[in-house]
């Protein structure tokens, strides 16, 4: 009876440590271990019959921020929505307000009570915000040539890499990593690495596709 | 002295005599001193310069091991910058502290180190993005934030008692400014901190909403230069 015990212990012990071992496997065979993708074509088509299809995106996002030589990263959330052709909000709630939005070749910033509005064509830093934001959500970005791109893909997604070419964005990004969801290409997460080594990533949650948005939405409101 | 003739005549011709052009004069000096907002402390009681005991100023960043996050607004000379600054103290004895926009671009990462006596600089700036990379403007910010830093204080102060807040006021001297700092007697948390130079105060800092022995509001109020600073606790 006591030898039984000992093997019902043993074969407990063995069971557990096969489920931490397949855990911890578990990134080995899903976010980490991308590989690159061999047939381009096809993903730029699937993308592409995705960017057609889409009309407007709503989401919530979670932001992290990694700063290396701080002990705790940066966390924020917010919310995100998009209209086609070139309508966006990006917008934090907590733990600040803080608002962005995109529309009729204007953006608008409002942080908390101040407003301010500036014409994406009369700067080159709005220029290149306007066509890295809206870009990254209609695909754009992956034709755009300030960008030198990579494609990679796992069971789940699709990364693109995105390089930057010109010397002023290198100053503020070294790489974009875009996750695309197999399943409808729509975007699961983005990191965003700076020179230094340092990182943000977001994370898109509850996705809404193809619903009614409001065109107060894209208001300073 | 051509001045004070040209203004004398000005007096005679509206039909003031020297005496009480003069004294007019010093009436007019003396209100544009004040209202410059001298740096004279009437309501200090002396109690005499010492060494300051280990813990007698509490930290402004008490815990040695958090990174300190701050809702920030800077408005200089009409212009208007927002983000978030994260301040740490590092185990090599440095604070380290990250400006960065709200969507996440780093502006400035500044690295201070304690006071240096052998000529070795005592911030490294690690990375600033180049619109913002202004010699005046980073050594001002950069003076203002190591107001911040207890631990890099002169060892020793002059002490004063304030009759009007019943603080106790420590006086520490660092080139040809002044920097006294207020502690509130009842909870020993800095109230006030302001900078001085041969007359005239420079900044004042003012610290609100005590969290959990944290400051939860810090706000940098310059007299001589447009600038003012708003730190937020996240």
């Amino acid at each position: 009876m006591k030898v039984d015990k000992t093997i019902a212990m043993k074969t407990l012990v063995q069971y557990f440590l096969t489920i931490i071992m397949i855990y911890l496997a578990l990134p080995m065979n899903g976010q980490d271990s991308f590989t690159p993708v061999t047939d381009v074509e096809s993903l730029k088509n699937k993308l592409s019959e995705y960017n057609s299809r889409i009309s407007t995106i709503e989401s919530d996002f979670e932001q992290e921020q990694y700063l290396s030589v701080m002990t705790e990263k940066i966390f924020t959330k917010g919310y995100f929505c998009f209209k086609k052709e070139n309508n966006l909000r990006w917008e934090y709630l907590e733990p600040y307000t803080y608002l962005i939005v995109i529309s009729n070749e204007k953006i608008y910033i409002k942080d908390e009570e101040k407003v301010s509005k500036y014409d994406i064509e009369s700067n080159i830093m709005f220029k290149e915000i306007n066509k890295m934001m809206v870009g990254m959500v209609n695909g754009d970005i992956l034709n755009n040539k300030e960008f030198q791109l990579s494609y990679f893909e796992n069971n789940i997604n699709y990364r693109v890499n995105l390089v930057p070419a010109n010397k002023e964005m290198k100053e503020y990004i070294s790489t974009i990593e875009i996750y695309l969801n197999k399943k409808d290409m729509s975007v699961d997460e983005i990191r965003i690495s700076d020179p230094g080594g340092d990182y943000t990533n977001i994370f898109f949650k509850n996705k809404r596709l193809n619903q009614p948005v409001s065109d107060e939405k894209f208001t300073a409101k | 002295m051509r001045n004070l003739q040209q203004s004398n005549f000005f007096l005679r011709d509206v039909g003031m005599n020297g005496r009480s052009a003069l004294l007019l004069l010093n009436v007019f000096l003396i209100i544009l001193l004040w209202s410059c907002t001298p740096a004279l402390y009437f309501g200090l009681k002396k109690e005499g310069e010492r060494k300051i005991t280990e813990n007698e100023i509490r930290q402004i960043f008490n815990n040695s091991s958090k990174a300190y996050k701050f809702k920030t607004k800077i408005w200089i000379y009409g212009k208007y910058f927002s983000g978030v600054l994260a301040i740490k103290f590092m185990e090599n004895n440095s604070y380290r502290t990250i400006f960065m926009n709200e969507t996440g671009f780093k502006i400035f990462d500044i690295e201070f180190f304690p006071d240096s006596t052998t000529g070795k600089p005592d911030i490294i700036l690690h990375h600033c993005l180049e619109s913002f990379n202004n010699k005046a403007l980073i050594n001002t910010i950069s003076n203002d934030l190591r107001l911040l830093f207890i631990n890099y204080l002169p060892a020793s102060a002059n002490i004063f008692l304030s009759d009007k807040t019943g603080c106790t006021v420590y006086r520490f001297k660092k080139g040809k400014e002044h920097c006294y700092y207020y502690k509130d007697n009842s909870n020993g948390a800095i109230t006030k901190i302001e900078k001085t130079g041969r007359i005239l105060k420079k900044v004042i800092v003012y610290f609100k909403n005590y969290e959990v022995g944290d400051p939860h509001t810090i706000f940098f109020r310059h007299k001589n230069i447009r600038l003012k600073i708003e730190l937020v606790g996240l």
